[in-house]
């Protein structure tokens, strides 16, 4: 038997960290969630709440047992990425880091590069970190571990023209969208969709409640 | 014709959200002075705290004329100016001080946070004028004939600039970020090859010119992320006793512990000042710890 599907919010804010007295119920850290299945530690997006989640491994990290994280990002706006500098394990050799998402490996590591930039930081780039890190294209529908994971396109403000230009139809992508959202699947058809930083406009709002209609069977 | 402090973040690194450490603030650096008869604002450094106040300010403030000085570009110094309303106004005007490196310009770097792939805001709407100066670290320029700003770089990669303000009779200087230079920890841009022919020498001038620099000011603010039992003094930051030393040989009225690191509970960043209180009360320094939202008057004495 397979240990539930479940999700942990380590920074639920958008645009920029609210640490604030009067944000603390929700929380103040900027976008990080994880998801938990199997013994797998699996990330979506990198906001300064990762930082805390990186606490919660760096025991083990100093050990030195072999951690490997999965990251997916939804996209690249700073609130979605600025903790991954701060994430502990990423000082350590013995940590892999598999980043993916749907764009390419080399946007995917200019984006990501800012953040370790000379000018912006004290290091010399993302490679110059300890860790090993990986950038991996998502393909749709592929599998990490026993999850299977499945995107959509989302409408960052960038798809402007209705249905047609959002179409989820990978093959004939006409646009370059910023933003995506996950279906992650476990065996039993258990399902999660992660739809963040989405304009509820005509066209797309559809198609996303086709991505998601599956869900509403699913009990996580 | 007073000039007054307002600490709007005064965490080191990143900003921090965590129960136990609220009440100091979690918001990375911002500080306003605040100058009631004059027709302007001045900020020190653009970390998350500035995005409240921006929020408070909104896009047409009282007030048109933003002056920032930047004491350098590590992303918890300056990742709220994206987000500080009066920049979207056309109304206001802008002037960055700021060192450039040999490594990029400050107008770069700030253009660089509005990329489009990282924010969702583009460069055009920033309808503000933005005016940016390159300060070389040493300058003094005035911004009113009785409001003089003077420089002087720290050590920290880059180039980073501590800055003293004078308006009339009152003073501030703020530090941050500043290591050691002892041993040979030379991290500022130059510094290795300035030193190249008496490192010793170099560290002692450096010191020296520290004290002349904040010689006789009301309050200064200084970088003590550590503390001397963590103290990691590569990573560019200092220590309450290393901070008072300075203050007790400048003949400083009052030190603040700033910058303080994002893992410290509100009884972390007590128990810094606890630590030097007796000293610095022994030499008639006042000693407090950086609060978010708190306000200080900087009289002299």
């Amino acid at each position: 038997m397979d240990s539930p599907l479940c999700l942990k919010f380590w920074g639920t804010r958008g645009l920029i960290s609210s640490p604030r007295t009067d944000t603390a119920i929700f929380g103040g850290n900027t976008t990080c969630m994880q998801v938990l299945f199997e013994d797998r530690i699996i990330v979506i997006d990198t906001g300064f709440g990762v930082t805390n989640l990186g606490e919660s491994l760096l025991k083990k990290a100093i050990k030195g047992e072999n951690l490997c994280i999965d990251i997916l990002y939804t996209h690249f706006h700073w609130d979605h990425i600025q903790g991954l500098p701060f994430f502990h394990p990423i000082y350590f050799p013995n940590t892999t880091l598999n980043l993916y998402s749907p764009i390419s490996e080399n946007k995917m590591e200019e984006h990501l590069n800012f953040l370790f930039d000379g000018s912006y930081s004290p290091f010399e780039g993302i490679r110059s970190m300890p860790s090993k890190i990986n950038f991996i294209k998502l393909k749709d529908g592929q599998s990490l571990g026993k999850l299977k994971v499945e995107f959509i396109p989302l409408d960052h403000g960038d798809c402007a023209g209705g249905e047609q230009s959002c179409s989820p139809d990978k093959k004939n992508n006409a646009y370059d969208p910023i933003g995506f959202g996950y279906k992650l699947t476990d065996p039993e058809g258990k399902r999660l969709v992660i739809a963040t930083d989405h304009e509820a406009r005509s066209g797309v709002v559809n198609l996303l409640d086709l991505f998601c209609k599956t869900c509403r069977d699913s009990s996580s | 014709m007073d000039m007054k402090l307002k600490f709007h973040g005064v965490r080191g690194s990143r900003p921090t959200h965590k129960l136990g450490l609220l009440s100091i603030g979690g918001n990375s650096t911002s500080i306003e002075l605040i100058f009631e008869s004059e027709d302007f604002y001045i900020f020190i450094d653009g970390g998350s705290g500035l995005a409240n106040r921006g929020r408070e300010l909104g896009m047409n403030p009282e007030k048109n004329k933003f002056y920032f000085l930047i004491t350098h570009t590590h992303w918890d110094h300056i990742l709220g100016l994206p987000f500080f309303e009066p920049l979207y106004s056309e109304n206001n005007s802008f002037t960055f001080y700021a060192s450039n490196t040999s490594r990029s310009t400050f107008n770069e770097l700030f253009l660089g946070l509005q990329r489009s792939e990282n924010l969702p805001v583009p460069i055009k709407e920033l309808k503000a004028s933005m005016n940016f100066h390159d300060v070389t670290a040493g300058d003094s320029f005035n911004i009113l004939p009785n409001l003089k700003i003077k420089t002087y770089q720290i050590n920290h990669q880059g180039v980073t600039l501590a800055y003293r303000v004078e308006y009339g009779k009152d003073s501030v200087a703020i530090v941050t970020d500043n290591a050691p230079i002892d041993n040979g920890n030379l991290m500022g841009e130059g510094m290795r090859a300035k030193a190249k022919a008496n490192t010793r020498r170099f560290e002692q001038d450096f010191n020296s010119g520290l004290v002349q620099f904040l010689n006789g000011c009301n309050t200064v603010v200084f970088d003590t992320h550590f503390t001397e039992k963590n103290l990691k003094a590569d990573w560019g930051h200092s220590t309450p006793p290393r901070a008072l030393d300075f203050c007790k040989q400048a003949g400083v009225n009052r030190l603040i512990l700033f910058h303080h690191a994002p893992e410290d509970l509100d009884d972390a960043v007590t128990a810094k000042v606890h630590s030097i209180l007796s000293d610095a009360l022994n030499h008639g320094i006042e000693v407090a710890a950086a609060k978010e939202g708190e306000e200080w008057i900087l009289h002299c004495a």
